[in-house]
C-alpha cells in the first residue's frame, strides 16, 4: 500500500520535475537577472532557537566541519542569522529554518558519517513542534532544512542503502537544500533545491593567476578512476564512466589526467579550457564549482543530474554534457564544438555572477550562494493554501521508517567508543526480534 | 566528493559488495538476503581466533571450537553464539523451504547461489560487521543491469531511472588519438588563446623602442639579423635604433634597409676597441647615444635594450607591455668559449662544481614579489684574452656599484618617459591633468607623470659605468618582470670571433660529403658569400659518413679514375703533389687531390694536411 502511494507520489514528482524542467530551460537563457535578484523583502525567514546540542556543541566537538564540502548547513545558519531576511516574529515568517548540523559528524579520515542523522533530525523536530506551534500547523510544508549529505536527507552514504531509506519520512513535505541532485531519484524530491558543493572562497581566490596567462591543456582531470577499495570488481564506482574516460584516454596527449593531485590543481584548472567532471559515487563533485570559478568549461559526464541552482544558472550553455555512453567518444564530441561555442561559453564562464553564486562567501556578498537559496524559496511563495493542515488533520506517521532511526538521540550522552557497543547491542538486539518474529 | 568520500567507508563498501555477489543469484524476496549477512558476521564471531578464510560450512566449525575455550566467559559467549547461528540456520532453512514451497524457481536459485559464494569471500570482509554495526541487515536494493558476465538476474528495486548495480565499462575498438582531431584540439587552443590576448592582454600596446649597440665585424649579419628578425615578428609598433661604433657602416645601413621595420641608424666615430672591459663601456656609450636620441626626439614608448648578442622569445614583448616605469628581466647568460672544446670543458667544470648555479642574471624577488637583490654573474673576456678561466662567468660579490657595472642592460627595459627632459614633461602633464580627471584618466596619468625616485638625466647617465639601476632611486621601485625574475625569456649569446683574429682571411667550412672548402671571404663580412673560385677542395680524411663517401667515390667523380690502372695512378699522384707543394707555400695547406672532384679518388687515406 505504501509503495503503491510512493510510486504515485513519484509518478507525480516525474511530471512535475520535468514541467519544471521545461521551465528551467526557458530561464536559462536569460540567466543573468535571476541570478542578480535580491531576495531582500521577498520572503522573511523565522531561524528557529534550538538547544546548543543540535549545533553549535556538534561544531564545537568537531570543528573541522567548517572546512569540509558539507560546511554549507553551517554557513547557512550563520548567514541566516545575521541576514536582513531574518525575522524574529515567527507569526510574520513565511519559512521556517531549523539549525541543525547532521552532517557534522565525522570519523577519523574527515569525512561524514550519517548514521547518527536520522535520529538527531527526527528529535529535533520532535522539539520544534514541542516547543512551537508552526510545525503541526502544516507538518513542515512551510520549514526548510539544509541536508548537504551525499544523498541529501536519505542519510545513508551508499546509493543502494540511500535509496532503500528514502528520504526520512518526517522530512517528506518540508523544502530540503541538498547538493545531491539526480533526476528520476528517490533521494531527490519535487522542489528541492539543490545547491554547490562548499568549497573554501579564501583558498581559491588564494589560487587564481592572471586570465591571460594562456590556456594551453585541453582536457583536465584530477581524480579517482577505479575505486578499488569499495569496488573491486570495476563497474559499480561512476557507473564504469571514470573507468572508461581513463581506458579510453589514458594515453590521448590531449587529456591531461591522473590520480595525482598536485600541488598546482587549482593552477591548472586555469590553464585548461574543459575540465571533466564526471560522476563519482554520486552524480556531483566539487569540480563543477571549480570549473565555474575558474574558467575552465566543465564536461559533466553524470546521466540525468540536477544542477545546483539550475533554474538560475544556465548549465548547459557554460558547460558541455556528455552522456555516460559517450564517453569513449569524448575526443570527437570535444573537438567538435565550434570554437565560437566555446568561446561563448567562456564569456559566461568569466561573468561574475556566475561564479558568485557558487561560493558562500564569508561574510556573505550579494549574489552569492546564500541569496541564490533565498531566491529560490522567495519562487516557491506564496504557499499553496492546503499546505496548511485542519486541526487535528495528521500527514506525517510519527513511527514509519527503520527501528534504528525511532532511537531517541543520544550522541551527546554516549562517547564515540561506547556509541559504538551501543550500537553492537542494539544490533544484537535487532536481530534477536528479527529471529523471534 | 564520493571518492573522497568513500575512502573511509572501504571496508564497509567490500562488505557490501560481498553481499551484492550473494545477491546477484537473484533472491527475489527482501528479507531473504537478510541471512548471508547475519549468516556471515555470525561466522565471524565464532571464526574471530582463527587466521584461515571462512570455510564452507563456518558456523558448525565454529560451534565445534566451544568447548575449548579458556575461561568461563568466553565459553558462555561461544555459547551464546552458537546458540544464535543454530538459531539462524534454523530460521533460514525454514524461510528458504517456504519460499520454495511458495515460487519454485526463484527458491532454487536462492539455495543455490550463497553457498557459492560464500566460500570466495575474503575474510576480512566479514570484520566489518563488527566494525560497523550500525551497517542495517536489510537488503542492498540493485536494479537489474544485465552485464555479460552470465549472471543471473538481479533484484530489482526502482528509484525511477536509477541504475544502481553494476555498469559496463566502454572501451571503444577504434585506434586513437585520432590525428585529426589533435589538430583540431590544437586550433581550438590557439584560437581561445588568441581571445585571451584580445580580452585579458595589454590593451594599447606601447611602442617598442628597441636600442642595438653594434659594429661591423664577422658575426655582426648573423646576430643583427636575429635581433631584426625578433623584432620584425614582434606585436604592436616597433623602433630599431642601433647605434654603430666605427661610424654607420654599409653592412649594418644594408641589414636595416632589409629590415622593412621603422629604424634609426647612429653611428659614433670611435671604433669598438679590441679589450674586453673597454668594449662594454663603449657599448654603454652607445647605448647612451641612442638613449640621447630618444630624448631628443621625444620617442614615447618603452625602451628596450635589445643588444645584438640577444635571443628574445616572443612572449617578452607581451611582458614588457606591463612595465611602467622600469623593469628588470632575467636574463640567462650562455656560456661560449672561444672554442667548442673549451665550451664542453666549461660545462662539465661546471656540473661538477660543488654549487652548480643556473647562469641567470636578473632580479632576486622576496616573497611579496619586490626586488630585493640581484643575481649577477659577471661575463668575463670570451675574446681569448682570459682562456684559463674555466667558466666564462664568476660571481660578482660587491657594493651596489659593482653590481650596477656588471649586470647586462638587455635586462632593463624602461619607460622612454623617465629620459625626457623633466621640463617639457611636466608641460604635457599639465596638459593631460587640465583634461579629464577620471579614475582612468588618473592611472594612465601614473605612467605620464615622471615619479620622483627617477633620478634626473644627468644624474644617472656617465658614460664609463652608466647602468638603467642607476635611473631608480631606490631599488625597491624597480618592477621585476617575468614572474618576478623567476621566467627567463630572454638570452645572452656571445659567439664571436676571436678578436686576435682579423677578419678571418680564408674560412673553413665543413662539407661532410665532399670534404673542406676553404675560400677567401670577401670584404663584405656580412655577407658570407664565396666571391672568389675555390681554390682547393681537400677531401674529408675523417667523415661521419665513411659508406657514402666510398660509393660517391666509385660512382660519380670516382669513374673517371677507375679506368688508370693503379701504378699509373701512383705517379700521377706523387707528380701532383710534388706540384701542390709549390702551390702549399702560397696557401698553407698541404693536401692532394687539386681542384675539381679528383681529389675524391683515393678515398683520402694518403692525404694530410700540414
Amino acid at each position: 500500500m505504501g509503495a503503491a502511494w510512493i510510486a504515485l507520489a513519484l509518478g507525480l514528482a516525474l511530471c512535475a520535475s520535468a514541467e519544471q524542467q521545461q521551465q528551467h530551460e526557458r530561464i536559462s537563457g536569460s540567466a543573468g537577472d535571476v541570478l542578480e535578484d535580491d531576495p531582500v523583502g521577498r520572503l522573511k525567514v523565522f531561524v528557529y532557537e534550538l538547544p546548543v546540542k543540535y549545533n553549535r556543541k556538534v561544531l564545537e566537538k568537531d570543528p573541522r566541519c567548517l572546512t569540509h564540502m558539507f560546511a554549507t548547513e553551517i554557513f547557512v545558519h550563520e548567514f541566516l542569522l545575521g541576514s536582513a531576511v531574518r525575522t524574529l516574529n515567527p507569526e510574520e515568517a513565511d519559512w521556517f529554518y531549523t539549525p541543525v548540523y547532521t552532517t557534522c559528524d565525522l570519523t577519523r579520515n574527515g569525512l561524514p558519517l550519517p548514521f547518527k542523522s536520522p535520529r538527531m533530525m527526527r528529535s529535533v523536530i520532535q522539539y520544534i513542534s514541542n516547543q512551537w506551534p508552526y510545525w503541526n500547523r502544516t507538518e513542515g510544508a512551510d520549514h526548510f532544512f539544509v541536508v548537504p549529505h551525499d544523498f541529501g536527507a536519505c542519510f545513508h552514504y551508499q546509493e543502494e542503502k540511500a535509496i532503500e531509506r528514502g528520504i526520512l519520512h518526517l522530512l517528506q513535505r518540508a523544502t530540503l537544500v541538498q547538493t545531491f541532485g539526480q533526476r528520476y531519484h528517490v533521494c531527490l524530491k519535487e522542489g528541492s533545491i539543490v545547491v554547490p558543493p562548499y568549497c573554501p572562497p579564501q583558498k581559491m581566490q588564494a589560487h587564481l593567476i592572471p586570465p591571460s596567462i594562456p590556456r594551453s591543456i585541453f582536457v583536465y582531470f584530477r581524480g579517482l578512476f577505479y575505486d578499488y577499495g569499495n569496488d573491486p570488481e570495476g563497474g559499480y564506482y561512476a557507473r564504469g564512466a571514470r573507468a572508461a574516460v581513463w581506458e579510453n584516454f589514458k594515453d590521448n596527449p590531449l587529456f591531461d589526467i591522473s590520480t595525482e593531485h598536485p600541488i598546482t590543481y587549482y593552477e591548472d584548472m586555469q590553464r585548461a579550457i574543459f575540465c571533466l567532471c564526471p560522476l563519482g559515487w554520486a552524480p556531483w563533485s566539487p569540480r563543477l564549482v571549480e570549473g565555474v570559478i575558474f574558467g575552465c568549461i566543465p564536461v559533466i559526464i553524470a546521466d540525468d543530474i540536477v544542477l545546483p541552482f539550475a533554474d538560475a544558472i544556465p548549465w548547459e550553455e557554460i558547460g558541455v554534457f556528455v552522456a555516460e555512453k559517450d564517453v569513449p567518444k569524448l575526443d570527437t564530441i570535444l573537438t567538435s564544438i565550434p570554437p565560437e561555442v566555446i568561446l561563448k561559453k567562456q564569456r559566461l564562464l568569466a561573468t561574475p555572477a556566475m561564479k558568485q553564486a557558487m561560493l558562500f562567501p564569508q561574510p556573505a556578498q550579494p549574489g552569492d550562494a546564500f541569496h541564490q537559496i533565498l531566491n529560490g524559496l522567495a519562487r516557491k511563495l506564496p504557499h499553496d493554501r492546503r499546505i496548511y493542515l485542519n486541526p487535528g488533520e495528521k500527514a506525517l506517521n510519527w513511527s514509519s521508517g527503520p527501528p534504528g532511526d525511532l532511537k531517541p538521540c543520544k550522541r551527546n550522552t554516549l562517547d564515540r567508543e561506547s556509541r559504538n557497543w551501543h550500537q553492537l547491542l542494539q544490533l544484537l538486539r535487532h536481530w534477536c526480534r528479527v529471529l523471534l518474529f | 566528493m564520493q571518492e573522497e568520500l568513500v575512502n573511509h567507508v572501504r571496508t564497509r563498501r567490500s562488505q557490501q559488495h560481498t553481499r551484492k555477489k550473494i545477491m546477484k543469484s537473484g533472491s527475489a524476496a527482501a528479507g531473504g538476503v537478510l541471512h548471508p549477512v547475519l549468516r556471515r558476521s555470525l561466522t565471524n564471531a565464532a571464526s574471530t581466533p582463527r587466521k584461515s578464510s571462512g570455510s564452507s560450512s563456518p558456523e558448525r566449525g565454529g560451534g565445534g571450537g566451544v568447548l575449548i575455550g579458556p575461561g568461563p566467559l568466553i565459553r558462555l559467549c561461544l555459547h551464546a553464539v552458537a546458540c544464535i547461528a543454530s538459531l539462524v540456520i534454523g530460521f533460514r532453512f525454514s524461510r528458504e523451504t517456504l519460499l520454495v514451497l511458495v515460487i519454485k524457481q526463484p527458491g532454487l536459485a536462492i539455495l543455490k547461489a550463497p553457498q557459492q559464494h560464500l566460500q570466495q569471500q575474503p575474510r576480512e570482509l566479514i570484520d566489518v560487521g563488527i566494525k560497523f554495526p550500525y551497517v542495517e541487515p536489510g537488503l542492498g536494493v540493485r536494479d537489474g543491469v544485465q552485464d555479460g558476465g552470465g549472471r543471473l538476474p538481479e533484484v530489482r528495486t526502482k528509484s525511477g531511472r536509477v541504475h544502481v548495480g553494476r555498469h559496463e565499462i566502454l572501451i571503444r575498438p577504434w585506434p586513437h588519438p585520432d590525428s585529426a582531431e589533435i589538430y583540431r584540439a590544437h586550433a581550438l587552443l590557439e584560437r581561445v588563446q588568441v581571445e585571451q590576448q584580445s580580452l585579458y592582454g595589454p590593451k594599447e600596446r606601447k611602442t617598442v623602442i628597441a636600442i642595438t649597440p653594434t659594429f661591423a665585424r664577422t658575426f655582426q649579419a648573423i646576430h643583427l639579423l636575429g635581433v631584426m628578425h625578433t623584432l620584425r615578428a614582434a606585436p604592436g609598433p616597433v623602433i630599431w635604433i642601433v647605434v654603430e661604433a666605427g661610424g654607420r657602416s654599409n653592412e649594418t645601413a644594408s641589414i636595416l634597409a632589409s629590415s622593412r621595420l621603422e629604424f634609426v641608424h647612429l653611428g659614433v666615430k670611435d671604433a669598438m676597441p679590441v679589450a674586453w672591459e673597454q668594449r662594454r663601456r663603449m657599448e654603454t656609450r652607445l647605448r647612451i647615444e641612442g638613449l640621447s636620441h630618444v630624448r631628443r626626439e621625444k620617442l614615447d614608448g618603452l625602451i628596450l635594450f635589445a643588444d645584438d648578442s640577444n635571443v628574445h622569445s616572443l612572449q617578452l614583448f607581451d611582458e614588457i607591455q606591463k612595465v611602467k616605469w622600469i623593469g628588470a628581466l632575467s636574463v640567462g647568460l650562455l656560456e661560449t668559449g672561444s672554442g667548442a672544446t673549451e665550451t664542453a670543458s666549461s660545462m662539465v667544470a661546471a656540473a661538477s662544481s660543488a654549487k652548480p648555479r643556473l647562469p641567470v642574471q636578473g632580479p632576486a624577488c622576496n616573497e611579496t614579489c619586490h626586488v630585493v637583490g640581484w643575481h649577477v654573474l659577471r661575463p668575463s673576456p670570451v675574446d681569448g684574452e682570459d682562456d684559463s678561466s674555466s667558466s666564462s662567468f664568476t660571481d660578482v660579490a660587491g657594493g651596489l656599484t659593482d653590481v650596477a657595472t656588471h649586470l647586462e642592460w638587455s635586462g632593463f627595459v624602461i619607460n622612454s618617459r623617465a629620459v625626457w627632459d623633466e621640463a617639457e614633461s611636466e608641460n604635457e602633464e599639465e596638459e593631460a591633468s587640465s583634461s579629464t580627471m577620471e579614475d582612468e584618466q588618473q592611472e594612465e596619468d601614473a605612467t605620464r607623470r615622471k615619479p620622483e625616485w627617477i633620478n634626473e638625466w644627468k644624474e644617472w647617465i656617465s658614460e664609463d659605468s652608466g647602468s638603467p639601476l642607476r635611473l631608480a632611486k631606490d631599488q625597491g621601485f624597480i618592477e621585476a618582470l617575468g614572474n618576478c625574475g623567476r621566467e627567463v625569456m630572454l638570452w645572452w649569446i656571445r659567439v664571436e670571433a676571436r678578436a686576435d683574429s682579423r677578419y678571418p682571411p680564408r674560412q673553413v667550412a665543413l662539407c661532410p660529403t665532399r670534404g673542406y672548402h676553404i675560400y677567401q671571404l670577401t670584404r663584405l663580412p656580412h655577407r658570407w658569400s664565396l666571391t672568389s673560385p675555390l681554390e682547393i677542395t681537400v677531401p674529408a680524411q675523417r667523415t661521419p659518413w665513411p659508406e657514402f663517401v666510398e660509393t660517391e667515390s666509385t660512382g660519380g667523380a670516382g669513374s673517371a679514375s677507375r679506368k688508370m690502372d693503379p701504378s699509373e695512378k701512383r705517379a700521377r699522384s706523387k707528380a701532383a703533389r710534388r706540384a701542390k707543394r709549390q702551390r702549399d707555400s702560397k696557401v698553407g695547406v698541404d693536401g692532394d687531390g687539386g681542384g675539381g672532384g679528383g681529389g675524391g679518388s683515393g678515398g683520402g687515406g694518403h692525404q694530410k694536411l700540414s
